[in-house]
C-alpha cells in the first residue's frame, strides 16, 4: 500500500526540483519570445530565401517531438559543430527554440488583429513609426497575446519534464532519483504530479481570468 | 563534422520496425482516446451533477499533469496494483487516457459552438429531425472538430516518442538503439527528426483534404 513516510521526508528535494522546473520554463520562454519576435520579423522579410527559412523552421519545429530536438541539441550538435553544452544550457536552449515557434504564431495572430485604422489614425495624427508602435501598436497586441503566452508558458512547464532525460534534475528527475533510493516509484511520481498539478493548475487558471477579462473588455 | 549515411543504410529495418510501431500505438490510441473523449464530452454535456464533475475532475487532472508523469505512473503504479502489463500495453494505455481529456474539450467546444438557433431554423423550415443533424448540425461540427483533431492528433504522435523512455520499442526507442551501436547520434537524430515531420506533414496534408472533401462549401459562405 502507499505510504508516503521516505518520500515526505525528501519534501526539499522537490521544492528544489520545482524550482529547477520553474526556472528552466521561465527562461525557455523568455528566450522562446525572443526567437518568435525574430521569426515574425523573418517571415515577413523583403527576401525570399528568409521567409521560407523561417516558415520550414516554424514547420520543423511543429512537426517533431520536443523529445527529438533535445535530443539533436544534447547529442547531435556536438558532433556536428564541436559545442558542447551542459545539460540545463542544452535543455534552456531546446526549449526557447522549440516555444520560439510557436510564440511566433502567437506574436503574428495578435498583430492580426489590430485594425489597419489604429496604423492609419496614427498616421494621420502625424505620429513617427517609433511611436506608433511602443505607443499604439504594441500595448494592443500585448493585451491579446497575453493569455495564449501564459498557456504557452503552462505548455512549457509539462515539455520541460522531457529534460530529465538529458538529466536536468527538474521536477521528474528529482523523483527519479527519489526513487532510486526509496524504492517507493508511485508515492515519488505522485508527488511530482501533485507538485506539477498545482503549478499547472494555478497557470491554467491565470489564462482563464485573463482570457475573460479580454473578453469582457472587448465588448 | 562528418555525416555518415552509411549508419542509417545499414539500419533502416530497424527505423522501419519503429515507424511501424510508433503508426501503430496512434492507430490505436487515437480512436480509443476520441471515443473515451466523445463520451466524456457527452457526459459534460448532458450527465448529472455528480457525473458531470466526475468527468471534469478526470478532465482537469489530466491536463494539469506532464504526459511523462503520467507515464511514469501508470508504469510503476499497475504492478503495485498485481497488474503486470507490457511496456506497449501500458504506452496504449497512457496514450489513450491522455487524448481522451482533450479529445472531450474538443468535442464538447464543436457541440457547444453550434448556436441553439441552428437546430430550431432547420426544424422550422420542415426539416426532418435526421435531416436536421446530418445536414445542418454534423457539418458544421465537423467544420470545429476536425482541424482542431488534426493538430491533437499531430500533439499525440509527438508525445509518443516519451513512450520510449518506457521503453516502448517505437521508432525514438529505436533510434536510440542504433546509436547505441552505431555512435552515430547526428545521423541517427536527423533522420528521426525527418520521419516524424514526414509523418505529421503526410497526416495534415490529408486531413486538410478530408475537410475541403467534406466541407466543399466552406470556402463559398465567408
Amino acid at each position: 500500500m502507499l505510504n508516503f513516510g521516505k518520500t515526505l521526508a525528501q519534501f526539499d528535494q522537490f521544492l528544489w526540483g520545482a524550482g529547477v522546473t520553474i526556472v528552466v520554463s521561465l527562461l525557455g520562454a523568455l528566450f522562446g519570445m525572443v526567437v518568435g519576435l525574430t521569426l515574425v520579423f523573418l517571415r515577413d522579410a523583403k527576401w525570399r530565401p528568409v521567409r521560407w527559412i523561417a516558415h520550414l523552421y516554424i514547420s520543423f519545429v511543429r512537426g517533431t517531438p520536443l523529445l527529438v530536438q533535445i535530443f539533436l541539441v544534447y547529442y547531435a550538435l556536438p558532433g556536428l559543430t564541436g559545442i558542447d553544452l551542459a545539460p540545463f544550457t542544452a535543455g534552456v536552449l531546446a526549449l526557447s527554440l522549440n516555444s520560439g515557434a510557436f510564440a511566433s504564431e502567437i506574436f503574428r495572430a495578435g498583430l492580426s488583429q489590430i485594425p489597419p485604422g489604429q496604423y492609419e489614425a496614427a498616421d494621420s495624427l502625424g505620429l513617427p513609426r517609433f511611436i506608433t508602435w511602443p505607443k499604439i501598436i504594441l500595448p494592443q497586441v500585448f493585451r491579446i497575446v497575453l493569455p495564449p503566452l501564459v498557456n504557452e508558458f503552462t505548455l512549457l512547464v509539462k515539455a520541460s519534464t522531457l529534460l530529465s532525460v538529458i538529466t536536468v534534475v527538474d521536477l521528474t528527475r528529482t523523483a527519479q532519483n527519489i526513487m532510486n533510493t526509496t524504492y517507493r516509484p508511485v508515492e515519488a511520481f505522485l508527488m511530482a504530479a501533485a507538485f506539477y498539478f498545482v503549478i499547472l493548475f494555478a497557470l491554467s487558471s491565470l489564462t482563464r481570468v485573463l482570457e475573460k477579462r479580454n473578453q469582457e473588455q472587448r465588448r | 563534422m562528418n555525416f555518415d549515411v552509411n549508419v542509417i543504410l545499414d539500419n533502416w529495418h530497424y527505423f522501419a520496425i519503429g515507424l511501424g510501431k510508433t503508426i501503430l500505438i496512434c492507430f490505436i490510441s487515437l480512436p480509443i482516446g476520441f471515443a473515451l473523449g466523445a463520451l466524456l464530452a457527452m457526459i459534460r454535456l448532458r450527465g448529472g451533477r455528480v457525473l458531470n464533475a466526475a468527468a471534469l475532475g478526470y478532465i482537469e487532472i489530466i491536463r494539469n499533469i506532464p504526459f511523462l508523469v503520467q507515464v511514469f505512473l501508470l508504469f510503476f503504479a499497475l504492478p503495485f496494483a498485481g497488474i503486470r502489463l507490457s511496456p506497449m500495453t501500458a504506452g496504449i494505455i497512457a496514450l489513450s487516457s491522455y487524448g481522451a481529456a482533450y479529445f472531450s474539450e474538443i468535442v464538447r467546444g464543436g457541440i457547444v459552438s453550434i448556436a441553439k438557433g441552428q437546430g430550431e431554423a432547420a426544424r422550422a423550415l420542415g426539416l426532418t429531425y435526421t435531416q436536421t443533424f446530418w445536414k445542418v448540425l454534423f457539418p458544421q461540427i465537423v467544420g470545429y472538430v476536425l482541424p482542431a483533431s488534426t493538430n491533437l492528433t499531430i500533439t499525440l504522435i509527438k508525445e509518443s516518442a516519451a513512450l520510449s523512455i518506457i521503453t516502448v520499442g517505437e521508432l525514438t526507442y529505436m533510434a536510440q538503439d542504433v546509436i547505441g551501436r552505431t555512435y552515430a547520434p547526428a545521423e541517427v537524430f536527423a533522420l528521426l527528426a525527418l520521419l516524424y515531420w514526414g509523418l505529421t506533414a503526410f497526416l495534415a496534408a490529408l486531413a486538410s483534404r478530408l475537410e475541403k472533401y467534406l466541407q466543399p462549401y466552406r470556402g463559398l459562405t465567408r
